[in-house]
């Protein structure tokens, strides 16, 4: 009998706005504890929300790109449970009026294409970090992040294995960037993605779900839905029933553990936030969000390879990261070389990139610059070796690069007659292997051109000597 | 309406409070006739009518976005219980005891997020007409 | 144009002749202080009103507020005023109670937006009254500090929640209170112990740092002796606030002092099934000759049948018992106040906490507004609660345009003995039938003594009006104290 994988997720996203969702207090990552707190995140008696309107448009810039429908009127809703990560006991979420719904992303996964429903996206509010103690017996409540803007993106349950998912992820995460709306790292909690899951044997009704969460990465998740499928389906073989619970994935071990709390079936109580007033998205803000959403990866890298004929692998790295992309796409605009862009940025500029320990993110370097030398390049006025070496002086010390190749005398000597010159100086002095060369060994031509180079500089573009000495060669005859 | 001992019970549970078995007994009366009181709200006639959160109706009430200072920590712990299971002036943290009662999964781990254990059985509510 | 003020003012202890003294140099701002603080001190025994004094903080801003006017900067038209304000709004530096031993000994680090606005006045906080706890009753018995007593009879109750703003004002321990009016938490206790009170729009006051009960419904609010007092009050309190989305106006009520000279052409409406038999006969007379003097002003006085008055005050417990169980969620011993010396393990530590921190009144709510939000029992009740509050606000547009303003009584009794309603909660319920359709609607009232019962207790009456018609309401009230008796103490 065959077993088919049923998958869909939660994925929470942490926003990048510069305050929380409802009080001005900071996001910023890190911080001492409790240090980015007030009385509105830290839930004291008295305080109350206000809804930060960028998180408003974040929810709107992803669910427009996600293709949903935007929920003209919306609304918060309090989600009521006790924990010590939660200060008012209730965490400001939306469940009757979520502000979008019913989108999808189009995945590529092993090859085939396939569309995964996007069920709601809604607003809510991050929690507070707690820290184990079993020293002292103790919990330590950190509120930093409590108030950290979230958005839930709940798909509808169209997965089938983790190579669809993982490829769901990896390509929300790419939007998600180029959409400025998140950092998307799931290795700092800023995307998260809990993993709905069940079996059922093929065409058979739709098994019981358990819930995964804890699962802080791409490796994770896949190890996760292989484990939590083989049990499930062990569970059933053996004529058992699936618990429907959630479940903490352990990495270390490689299983997903049950919850040990009697009050698995929580009752939230949910009910209409009534310190927080409705949203209405009326049309102009709509235009306006529309309007913004900017060329996202897939859409640059289709052009890149139709417009400006990259190749797909230079394409996939350099929308990998949206700033690679945007100096990608300066430097072949000032240089009108996209070819020798893409070359540059691939080869010369992610090398020194990974050497140098730096993010791709972080990278700061000077489009003019570059694409000053690029120029050069094109119209042969520095060969190669000397534009790699002032392409690194540039990313190492953000040289000029015009006085660069000026002060270390690179500019390309294409003056013909000194040339011409150079190649009567060594064929003079190279009888021999001209010689060689007329009566057919080839090699001589190399030798020669070796010759020609060393003589003449670096500063000889390589293709002025081969066509003078060429020239040189058949005009030759030996002397005496 | 007819109140159980089951329901005072879940209704504790909800709540986080414990009852004695003596106000057990006085809130079973006082939710049985407040209960059937409020009962006969299902006599008027609502159908098609919205429900009201606000007096009024207003919406979108913003605050543009842009981070302020935060409050002085030693201000937010200021009034954090002592005592023996208390915060025993630690000066960083709001301390409770280990919270052995969840699982650590209801916390979702180090990356952090909603806890709570998973929502089960009840759906929510249809949602309203989108405008 | 302007009638001559009336003698609803005592001249030594109403508030907008305290600061004309001051404001003169006939007085100054400690000796008004030290008198409050004196009267606090030999009388509070007696009432109970108070549950915290702040001496020196007071003598030393009495002293920050002379200067400023010495030098000229006349704060607002009540600098100098000493000021009492219930505990459940959040005071910093002085503590916040809500009169709960949950709450025992609680500073909050913040001042609510309203404790900010009479400091840039000039008035002069000078402690902190009693109440129900939470906010929860209408008799403020139910507090841990013990009940507040009536100062016309002190056996009696002297209405709640905000029966400590109430009765220091009708005591003459301080001429300005803040309360807060849920579902008649201001205009209740007013009309028990004879003073003059409003109870806003929702919306035109701030409600941050006033401790939550039931956010939709919450209204902090000025109580004194007369209305211009708190006609004046209002417009410091009142105003927009960005910390409070919920506090939509747009700008202050502005002061006036300008009394009409009659009502030609107001329409009063009275609603003819709030005089049935539920009403108490001394109370009925007096609120029914009230309207009389509405009706000798000009005004057109007439009757009407209020709809679905029996299912107000359970439209009321539902939505306020189910916003104030999510409230008070957040008092678990871990953050702020009260921790339970009992417990060992975190769940102990919230079930022993709320169990040990909450008195029987608060429970009971809690538990309720648990039950009509848990599954199962959503719909049947709140979301029935919320629809039937939509019903409502169509039944108010429809009067407001027959009627400028209603005027009803405030309770169907006057102030009743201590402890004669404790254990009955669903009478205590029902006391507030006249109040919590106003809230429920989120309008402005005011409430005003007309009079005693046989017993010789005071009697209230309240004018209700349309969002925002605060500007009418007192006009109306300034003809009606001009034309009754004057501030009668007990």
């Amino acid at each position: 009998m065959k077993w088919e994988t049923i998958v869909g997720l939660e994925v929470h996203v942490e926003l990048s706005t510069k305050s929380k969702i409802f009080c001005a207090c900071t996001t910023a990552f890190g911080g001492a504890p409790n240090t980015h707190v007030c009385p509105v995140c830290a839930g004291m008696p008295g305080a109350l929300p206000t809804l930060n309107r960028s998180v408003v448009a974040c929810a709107l810039r992803v669910g427009v790109t996600l293709g949903c429908a935007i929920t003209r009127y919306s609304k918060f809703d309090r989600k009521n449970y006790f924990y010590p990560d939660l200060p008012k006991a209730y965490q400001i979420s939306q469940l009757y009026a979520p502000i979008c719904r019913d989108g999808h992303l189009d995945i590529v996964a092993a090859g085939r294409k396939k569309t995964i429903g996007i069920r709601e996206i809604h607003m809510e509010e991050d929690a507070g970090k707690l820290i184990h103690d079993p020293g002292s017996g103790n919990t330590f409540m950190d509120y930093n992040r409590c108030g950290v803007p979230l958005l839930e993106i709940v798909t509808t349950p169209d997965f089938r294995d983790a190579d669809e998912v993982l490829a769901f992820l990896d390509l929300l995460r790419e939007t998600l960037l180029y959409l400025d709306v998140s950092d998307g790292k799931m290795q700092e909690g800023s995307l998260r993605a809990d993993v709905n899951l069940s079996v059922r044997p093929e065409g058979g009704a739709l098994g019981i779900r358990t819930e995964m969460k804890n699962l802080n990465s791409f490796k994770a998740i896949a190890r996760a839905i292989a484990f939590e499928s083989a049990r499930q389906i062990k569970v059933l073989k053996l004529g058992g029933v699936v618990t429907q619970e959630t479940r903490r994935w352990d990495d270390d071990a490689g299983v997903s553990l049950g919850m040990r709390s009697k009050e698995d079936a929580q009752d939230y109580r949910y009910f209409p936030e009534p310190d927080l007033l409705p949203i209405v998205i009326d049309d102009p803000w709509l235009r306006e969000i529309k309007d913004g959403i900017p060329e996202l990866a897939q859409q640059k890298r289709r052009r890149y390879i139709d417009e400006l004929g990259l190749s797909e692998p230079h394409a996939a790295a350099i929308t990998a990261h949206k700033n690679i992309a945007g100096l990608f796409e300066s430097v072949s605009k000032k240089s009108g070389q996209p070819l020798e862009a893409a070359n540059l940025i691939t080869g010369a500029i992610m090398h020194m990139l990974n050497q140098s320990g730096t993010l791709p993110e972080n990278l700061l370097i000077d489009a003019d610059k570059l694409s000053f030398l690029i120029l050069l390049v094109a119209e042969g006025k520095i060969n190669r070796s000397a534009y790699k070496e002032a392409v690194e002086a540039v990313f190492l010390h953000n040289v000029d690069p015009e006085a660069y190749v000026t002060e270390r005398g690179l500019l390309m000597i294409s003056d013909g007659h000194l040339i011409a010159e150079t190649v009567r100086d060594v064929l003079a002095q190279n009888q021999s292997a001209a010689a060689d060369y007329h009566a057919g060994r080839t090699k001589a031509f190399g030798f020669l051109m070796g010759q020609a180079m060393r003589r003449g500089g670096r500063s000889c573009d390589p293709d002025t000597v081969k066509k003078a000495l060429t020239e040189a060669l058949q005009r030759w005859v030996p002397i005496g | 309406m007819q109140i159980d001992d089951a329901l005072i019970a879940y209704l504790e549970d909800l709540s986080y409070l414990s009852l004695t078995d003596g106000e057990k007994l006085r809130l079973r009366g006082d939710l049985e006739k407040i209960l059937t009181s409020m009962a006969r709200l299902g006599a008027v006639p609502t159908d098609g009518v919205p429900e009201r959160s606000h007096p009024f109706d207003h919406v979108n009430a913003f605050r543009e976005d842009g981070a302020k200072a935060s409050c002085d920590r030693q201000l937010i712990l200021r009034n954090a219980p002592g005592g023996n299971s208390g915060n025993n002036g630690n000066s960083e943290f709001f301390v409770a005891p280990q919270t052995v009662d969840y699982d650590e999964g209801a916390e979702a781990g180090a990356g952090g997020g909603i806890g709570g254990p998973a929502e089960v059985g009840t759906e929510p509510p249809a949602p309203p007409e989108v405008e | 144009m302007a009638m001559a003020k009336a003698t609803q003012r005592d001249a030594d202890t109403d508030a907008l002749s305290l600061s004309a003294a001051i404001a003169s140099g006939q007085a100054r701002v400690a000796d008004v202080v030290g008198a409050a603080l004196d009267a606090i001190a030999q009388k509070d025994k007696q009432y109970n009103a108070f549950l915290s004094v702040g001496n020196e903080a007071a003598m030393a801003r009495a002293r920050e507020v002379q200067a400023s006017i010495d030098a000229g900067r006349a704060p607002s038209p009540l600098a100098g005023v000493p000021i009492a304000i219930k505990d459940n709004i959040s005071t910093a530096g002085a503590q916040t109670t809500c009169a709960s031993k949950m709450l025992g000994g609680y500073t909050p680090v913040f001042n609510a937006t309203v404790v900010d606005k009479l400091e840039k006045a000039g008035l002069v906080v000078v402690g902190k009254l009693n109440m129900d706890e939470f906010a929860m009753g209408g008799s403020s018995e139910t507090g841990v500090n013990g009940p507040v007593r009536n100062p016309w009879d002190v056996s009696r109750v002297a209405g709640g929640s905000s029966g400590g703003s109430a009765a220091a004002v009708a005591a003459g321990e301080v001429p300005l209170a803040l309360g807060a009016d849920t579902g008649g938490s201001i205009r209740q206790p007013c009309a028990f112990c004879g003073v003059v009170g409003i109870k806003p729009t929702y919306g035109a006051v701030s409600r941050y740092g006033l401790i939550a009960y039931a956010s939709s419904l919450d209204q902090i609010g000025p109580i004194a002796q007369n209305i211009d007092d708190c006609a004046a009050l209002l417009s410091i309190i009142s105003g927009p606030d960005k910390r409070d989305s919920t506090c939509i106006i747009d700008k202050p009520f502005p002061f006036t002092e300008i009394h009409p000279e009659h009502l030609d052409g107001v329409r009063i409406g009275r609603p003819r099934n709030y005089f049935g038999g539920a009403l108490e006969a001394g109370t009925r007379r007096a609120v029914l000759s009230a309207s009389e003097v509405f009706r000798a002003a000009g005004a057109d006085v007439s009757d009407f049948e209020m709809p679905m008055m029996d299912d107000m005050v359970s439209a009321y417990y539902i939505i306020a018992c189910a916003e104030a169980s999510s409230n008070l969620s957040r008092y678990d011993g871990l953050k702020y106040g009260y921790r339970s010396d009992n417990a060992t393990t975190l769940s102990e530590v919230y079930r022993l906490t709320r169990s040990e921190g909450f008195g029987m009144e608060v429970k009971r709510r809690i538990m309720l507004g648990s039950f009509v939000l848990s599954s199962g029992y959503y719909d049947a009740y709140y979301k029935k609660a919320l629809q039937v509050r939509a019903l409502l606000k169509n039944v108010y547009n429809d009067l407001f345009s027959r009627f400028d303003m209603i005027l009803s009584p405030v309770a169907p009794t006057t102030a009743y003995r201590i402890g004669e309603n404790v254990d009955d909660p669903m009478t205590m319920y029902m006391g507030d039938i006249y109040t919590v359709p106003v809230n429920l609607a989120g309008l402005p009232a005011v409430s005003l003594p007309c009079g005693f019962d046989d017993k010789g207790l005071p009697v209230g009456f309240q004018l209700i009006g349309n969002a925002f018609s605060e500007p009418a309401l007192i006009g109306a009230a300034r003809v009606y104290q001009d034309l009754s008796r004057g501030w009668v103490g007990p």
